[in-house]
């Protein structure tokens, strides 16, 4: 999720401790990714991979160059702004259920992630201040929740679980 | 009416996402911060509360949800009422007018003026019938296929239909059944009605390898190999002109969600093949034109 990487980043200063670029791949790639996968699933809308691909890869740059931005929860709205956008452009979707498909997938992974940090943080005795200063601990502390996201992205393909169908109303933008 | 269900439904599913996301994205900014505006050993009681709320979020959109198919169901089974009622009153019609003529025959038979009465007769033995009804045992294709009959006779296209089983061993709502053969018989008689010489729209419904086969034909203009992809693309239409291009978006939808496959072949007619899944251990027996099946060309 956008926020672990940049609160945590915020916290050890942002100047001091830039986003390493192997941080983006291993946490913002497939953080965007499954938010983007999630949210259209549960929705009922059909995006190719490689356009989930284009675009978890477009936001992980842009997330790179915002990571001076040290507002914590502004960045992650202006970054699910960008996705909506973008997927709006690349897929063709309407702005709302581009929107909607971005703050529904964010929902899920910012609920899952909150509920993985408060149990490792609890288990390791972690604090910002050791995440900041060594990136592979931020990075491995994000496992479970990529973990227990990808589980549930799994689950509900495999179940074809639908939240509520979206894809009934018809694209404009074709 | 709609499209204001749509407006509702979206901004209350929009208003509930976005209540729940800054709830989750504020308790997850006091974890990882070492600013909190709680004591920290408040913190797993508000994650709590997040993750609560998250499965209030998913409860309240999927409800959301089993209103809209309400919605819809009512708006089908609402056109599909309006079709039986047309047609009741289309049959009205005819009993009066048969009424008329037997109160002329009583009076002929009762004025003893036989050469009249079977003259009479005769006229009236020689007027087509007004209206015709394809005999078909299930209500909803009664209904559907009687009213895109009447509309293919005023429209002067030739239409038949073929019912060879009576659809119970499928697991198909009625609405949706009604929506799939609607769109496709409204969209043949479109392209049929561009030919000039004798439009034609023939309909096919029979039980086949524990299928039902819905197979659709019209002898309007072809369509291309390019087309054929496109066709089932939202707001594609051959024919051009705005609001159109969903029927077949809409098919595809439905059919897709029962699990079943629609072709379309289009070479000297362009005929489209929907095969839905049948209830392998429900099977009813086969019942093949038994009187309630109907075979019907006219026109």
């Amino acid at each position: 999720m956008y926020i672990n990487i940049q609160v945590k980043n915020r916290m050890g200063g942002a100047n001091m401790y830039p986003i390493p670029w192997y941080a983006i791949i291993l946490i913002g790639l497939p953080s965007n990714f499954l938010t983007i996968s999630i949210g259209a699933r549960l929705f009922n809308i059909n995006i190719s991979i490689q356009k989930r691909v284009i675009i978890s890869i477009i936001i992980g740059i842009l997330l790179y160059f915002t990571r001076h931005l040290t507002i914590p929860g502004l960045n992650s709205i202006a970054l699910i702004i960008s996705t909506a956008l973008l997927l709006r452009i690349i897929s063709r979707l309407t702005l709302w259920k581009a929107f909607l498909t971005i703050v529904l997938g964010f929902v899920v992974l910012a609920i899952i992630e909150t509920l993985c940090n408060s149990i490792i943080f609890s288990l390791f005795h972690l604090n910002f201040g050791i995440l900041a200063a060594r990136p592979w601990i931020n990075i491995l502390s994000f496992l479970p929740t990529i973990a227990v996201a990808s589980l549930l992205y799994w689950l509900i393909s495999r179940k074809n679980v639908i939240l509520y169908n979206l894809s009934q109303y018809e694209d404009h933008a074709k | 009416m709609k499209i204001m269900q749509n407006k509702r439904a979206i901004l209350i599913i929009s208003a509930v996402l976005l209540q729940t996301m800054l709830v989750a994205l504020f308790v997850n900014v006091q974890i990882l911060s070492d600013y909190s505006m709680w004591p920290k050993y408040t913190l797993p009681i508000w994650t709590i509360v997040a993750g609560f709320l998250g499965i209030l979020c998913v409860i309240s959109i999927r409800q959301m949800e089993e209103m809209n198919k309400e919605y819809i169901k009512d708006q089908l089974l609402k056109s599909h009422y309006q079709e039986i009622e047309t047609l009741l009153t289309a049959s009205r019609i005819e009993r009066h007018e048969y009424r008329k003529h037997l109160q002329a025959l009583q009076a002929c038979l009762h004025l003893e003026l036989l050469d009249d009465a079977r003259q009479y007769l005769d006229r009236i033995s020689e007027q087509p019938a007004q209206e015709e009804y394809l005999a078909i045992e299930n209500p909803v294709l009664f209904g559907l296929i009687n009213s895109k009959y009447a509309l293919a006779r005023a429209r002067g296209i030739q239409f038949s239909a073929n019912v060879n089983c009576n659809l119970t061993s499928v697991k198909i709502e009625p609405w949706d059944l009604n929506s799939i053969l609607g769109n496709l018989l409204d969209n043949a008689m479109e392209a049929a009605a561009l030919d000039p010489q004798g439009p034609r729209v023939s309909c096919e419904i029979s039980d086949s390898e524990g299928e039902i086969v819905i197979v659709v034909q019209n002898n309007g203009p072809l369509i291309s190999e390019p087309d054929k992809e496109r066709v089932w693309e939202v707001g594609f239409s051959t024919k051009g002109g705005e609001s159109r291009g969903y029927g077949l978006y809409i098919v595809k939808n439905l059919v897709d969600g029962y699990r079943g496959v629609i072709n379309i072949v289009s070479d000297s007619e362009t005929k489209i093949t929907v095969r839905l899944p049948g209830d392998e251990n429900d099977r009813p027996s086969f019942k093949k034109n038994s009187g309630l099946a109907s075979q019907t060309a006219l026109n």
